[in-house]
């Protein structure tokens, strides 16, 4: 039997950790047009990172704050080579790293090695109960998530926005008016990276272990299908996203327990779910929400 | 055609304010510009002609950093540009339009001439948060400045409307509208009038003038209106399948036998 | 057989052919898809994995013996791989997807294919029951199995090189990979070409999946280990080139083996054989876009100039 508390809080911890993931992939395909398949790197950098430096002793704000710099500078180092690259190898080549960085990890020991990192404390202090802890959780990862919005809101409806749609819609016209192109995309994958490296650092305090297998491709794919769901170019979507998918996830899990299927209902879960992303892109490309609109000017 | 000598370009080659020597361009073993050399005096409205594939906007490419040359050189304003890449170009105040107008039919009228702003404060990732009241003010005064343009171009009714809902000639009114965005020195433009009705065409024209006349800009134009050429430009540069082969004025122009042989097969 | 510094050079020669055997047969539908339709189809992976659980139902639950099992798998494969097309990409295509779509639809495709399968198999690790066991040809130990794949690989390499360059149709789908816009103006029924292609490409690729699976074992996620290998070949070859991934297949292989000679001589992990091959793609995609076919192609016009 679940405790109905626990589980939805669990869930709705996750629509925070991964919503940040979406909002993040958001501003670097959404509104910049880059194809980043390798949002898992960040996250796994950031978790690393944060797990790293608090299982030495450092407290955890410490650990948050190296993993969102660490995840960010990962992200301006990896533009230098990537960002000149046409859109799909660019893609590919962000996939790549993050297996890269994967394999890494999962062989070098001293970073954790297959096991990982292991006793990583949490923000909520130990002895509290269990429920009155996860709502501490879920406070702080919707704190975060709401100052992640508030940063990404700023940045749509500024004159930076303004020039990240532009090349999105045409770089050369862009660059034609002036623009370093290179600079902006960089420094918005810089960005989004520092955003997914904090989500990273959460998560890493929630569950306390983390391992190297935890982070497959699977997961940057799975953070495409919920930007995809909510809603390119669109931040509230992001979150939207986030919740249609764990929602659908949890369900699936649950059902287990209290539905007779003839089919393991995990499995039926994922069929489920890639089916309504090829139903989206067969009949709502652009997703659920449309993209957001523009704030209009002031007296104009 | 005047020979310029390697290293005898001298910077301030009293009023040209674009040179370009000996500049080549290739696209696989297709000499698209072909040791190119030209001058085009500052404050006058110079057109560029040459029939389809005689290399007019591929000079405009390499000439704006669109395209990076692969031999010679071309000097703005004293200052030596083949080897800038387009961005730092067109902040020098080099600017060029395209032949179909690429505008962000996604955004506004009023969005697409606020992108081509030089020198945004808010351009940079970190001012867009700690430098917000900056930003904002510059925001206001840019919007007066693009509304004005707007007016002079008869588009300020259309302002709020998406460009991609513009009519033909309308579109490149606004390219030109962005290009006058950053206060150039010069401006590239191609085709400006090409597919529009004929009293748009004098109205582009007219205004290219007036701007002329008031701004004290450069003008150098790909045109192939040769009824057009005679009557705003002051210079016109003859290109041929990648060389510059004549240059002088409209009228002597008509009689010279190279360019009649160059279009006999075109008309 | 690696002891300190004594090399079995034969040895390594000899698995490098047959893990780049393994890798041409999985990448070469993956270039062709790539090339002509111009998106990374991520699905590619599961009709590798598809390949190697139909070749053991046929196999080991019908009984029908592992040559029959092969068969059946490059044919299973191949129709999975049209039918893919029929019902999901060719719709979208002419619904005017975009690249993005298409790849986004491929990841959906794939996991549904992939839960499908674990539907069906279950996730357990399964095995063939056909047992070859090896024996020494010289100073090589090899398996009749791996011998037959390797064959079977070469084969390929031979029958694509024949059906390229003596037939129609390999001369029109040469022309459609090439472009194919242009190939259609010209009269050329892309539509067939296409759904060939995705026979042929997605039955090699289940022949490597039953090839990797015999030397190892089948589980879900088969194709996908090897996924990011196949787009190795595919990129470091040249998308859309049949013999520049054939080529990149092998020497991927190679550099996959004898990095391992290599990290053993450095104290590190074996596993990070894999990243080799990594980042050689990471190098193609970075400085040579183009691979292999755009580096040959080039220097072959460049004699041509120098020679007038």
């Amino acid at each position: 039997m679940v405790n109905i508390e626990n589980f939805i809080l669990d869930m709705f911890i996750y629509v925070g950790i991964f919503g940040i993931l979406s909002l993040s992939l958001n501003l670097e395909y959404g509104f910049t047009g880059l194809w980043n398949f390798g949002k898992v790197a960040f996250y796994m950098i950031g978790a690393y990172t944060s797990g790293i430096i608090t299982t030495l002793g450092y407290p955890v704000y410490v650990g948050f704050a190296a993993g969102v710099l660490v995840s960010g500078l990962a992200g301006l180092l990896i533009s230098l080579p990537a960002l000149r690259l046409r859109e799909d190898y660019l893609g590919i080549l962000t996939l790549v790293f993050g297996e890269i960085i994967r394999i890494i990890l999962k062989n070098e020991y001293w970073l954790g090695g297959p096991l990982g990192i292991r006793g990583i404390p949490s923000i909520t202090p130990a002895g509290l109960e269990y429920t009155t802890a996860l709502v501490m959780q879920l406070a702080s990862v919707f704190a975060i998530a709401a100052v992640c919005y508030l940063v990404a809101n700023r940045i749509i409806h500024s004159p930076y926005g303004r020039v990240i749609r532009g090349i999105r819609e045409d770089e050369l016209a862009t660059a034609s008016l002036g623009k370093n192109t290179f600079r902006y995309k960089a420094s918005i994958f810089s960005i989004s990276s520092a955003m997914a490296g904090v989500a990273g650092a959460f998560m890493g305090q929630y569950v306390t272990s983390i391992a190297p297998d935890q982070f497959m491709p699977f997961i940057s794919f799975t953070v495409w299908m919920m930007v995809m769901l909510g809603g390119f170019a669109n931040i509230e979507g992001a979150f939207l996203g986030a919740l249609i998918y764990i929602a659908f996830e949890r369900s699936a899990r649950i059902a287990k327990d209290y539905l007779l299927l003839p089919i393991d209902p995990n499995n039926l879960m994922f069929i489920l779910t890639g089916l309504l992303i090829l139903i989206f892109v067969f009949f709502r490309p652009e997703g659920l929400l449309g993209e957001n609109k523009v704030r209009e000017h002031k007296g104009v | 055609m005047e020979k310029i000598r390697l290293g005898s370009i001298k910077v301030s080659d009293l009023g040209q304010i674009l040179v370009t020597k000996d500049l080549t361009r290739s696209f696989g073993g297709l000499l698209a510009v072909n040791k190119v050399s030209i001058k085009v005096d500052e404050g006058s409205i110079t057109g560029l002609i040459g029939p389809n594939g005689s290399g007019k906007t591929t000079l405009f490419n390499v000439i704006s950093g669109a395209l990076k040359a692969d031999s010679g050189e071309a000097h703005f304003n004293g200052r030596r540009i083949d080897n800038l890449p387009c961005h730092l170009i067109y902040k020098a105040g080099l600017v060029r339009t395209f032949q179909v107008p690429r505008l962000f039919l996604k955004m506004t009228v009023l969005d697409n001439m606020l992108v081509a702003a030089r020198g945004l404060i808010g351009d940079r990732l970190l001012s867009t948060f700690f430098q917000t009241r900056a930003w904002m003010k510059q925001e206001e005064e840019l919007i007066k400045k693009a509304l004005e343009i707007l007016e002079m171009l008869d588009l300020y009714h259309q302002r709020k409307n998406l460009a991609g809902n513009l009519s033909g000639g309308q579109m490149k009114l606004l390219e030109l509208g962005r290009a006058l965005m950053s206060d150039p020195k010069l401006l590239l433009l191609d085709e400006p009038a090409a597919g529009v009705s004929p009293l748009v065409v004098d109205k582009i024209f007219d205004k290219i003038v007036e701007l002329r006349k008031n701004l004290g800009l450069t003008f150098f134009i790909i045109e192939h209106r040769i009824e057009t050429l005679f009557n705003y430009t002051d210079k016109v540069i003859v290109m041929f399948k990648g060389q510059v082969i004549a240059e002088g004025r409209g009228h002597e122009l008509v009689e010279d036998p190279r360019v009649i042989d160059v279009y006999l097969g075109e008309y | 057989m690696v002891d300190g510094l004594s090399l079995n050079i034969a040895q390594i020669l000899f698995n490098s052919l047959l893990t780049g055997s393994l890798y041409v047969l999985a990448a070469i539908g993956l270039t062709l898809t790539y090339g002509i339709l111009r998106f990374p189809n991520v699905a590619h992976a599961e009709f590798i994995t598809f390949g190697a659980y139909f070749a053991y139902t046929v196999a080991d639950i019908w009984k029908l013996g592992f040559e029959t099992g092969v068969l059946a798998a490059f044919v299973a494969s191949g129709l999975l791989g049209v039918a893919s097309h029929l019902f999901l990409f060719g719709p979208l295509i002419k619904k005017g997807a975009s690249i993005l779509h298409l790849t986004v639809a491929s990841v959906g495709y794939g996991i549904v294919l992939r839960y499908a399968m674990q539907e069906i198999w279950g996730r357990k690790d399964l095995y063939y029951s056909a047992y070859y066991p090896g024996f020494d040809l010289g100073p090589i130990r090899v398996t009749p199995l791996w011998l037959s794949f390797i064959l079977l690989a070469v084969a390929v390499v031979a029958i694509f090189h024949l059906l390229l360059t003596k037939t129609k149709i390999g001369r029109a789908m040469r022309a459609t990979s090439n472009n194919p816009s242009l190939a259609q103006a010209s009269g050329i029924d892309t539509r067939m070409i296409i759904l060939l292609v995705w026979f042929l490409g997605s039955a090699l690729a289940g022949l490597g999946g039953v090839m990797k699976a015999s030397d190892t074992r089948i589980t879900p996620v088969l194709g996908w280990d090897i996924l990011i290998m196949s787009f190795a070949a595919v990129i470091f070859g040249g998308v859309g080139s049949i013999y520049g991934t054939i080529l990149a297949g092998y020497i991927l292989g190679f550099v996959e083996n004898l990095g391992v000679i290599g990290l053993v001589a450095l104290k590190l992990s074996t596993e990070y054989r894999f990243l080799l091959g990594f980042l050689v793609l990471v190098f193609a995609l970075i400085f040579a876009p183009q691979g292999i076919a755009g580096i040959t192609f080039r220097s072959i016009k460049r004699r041509l100039k120098a020679s007038g």
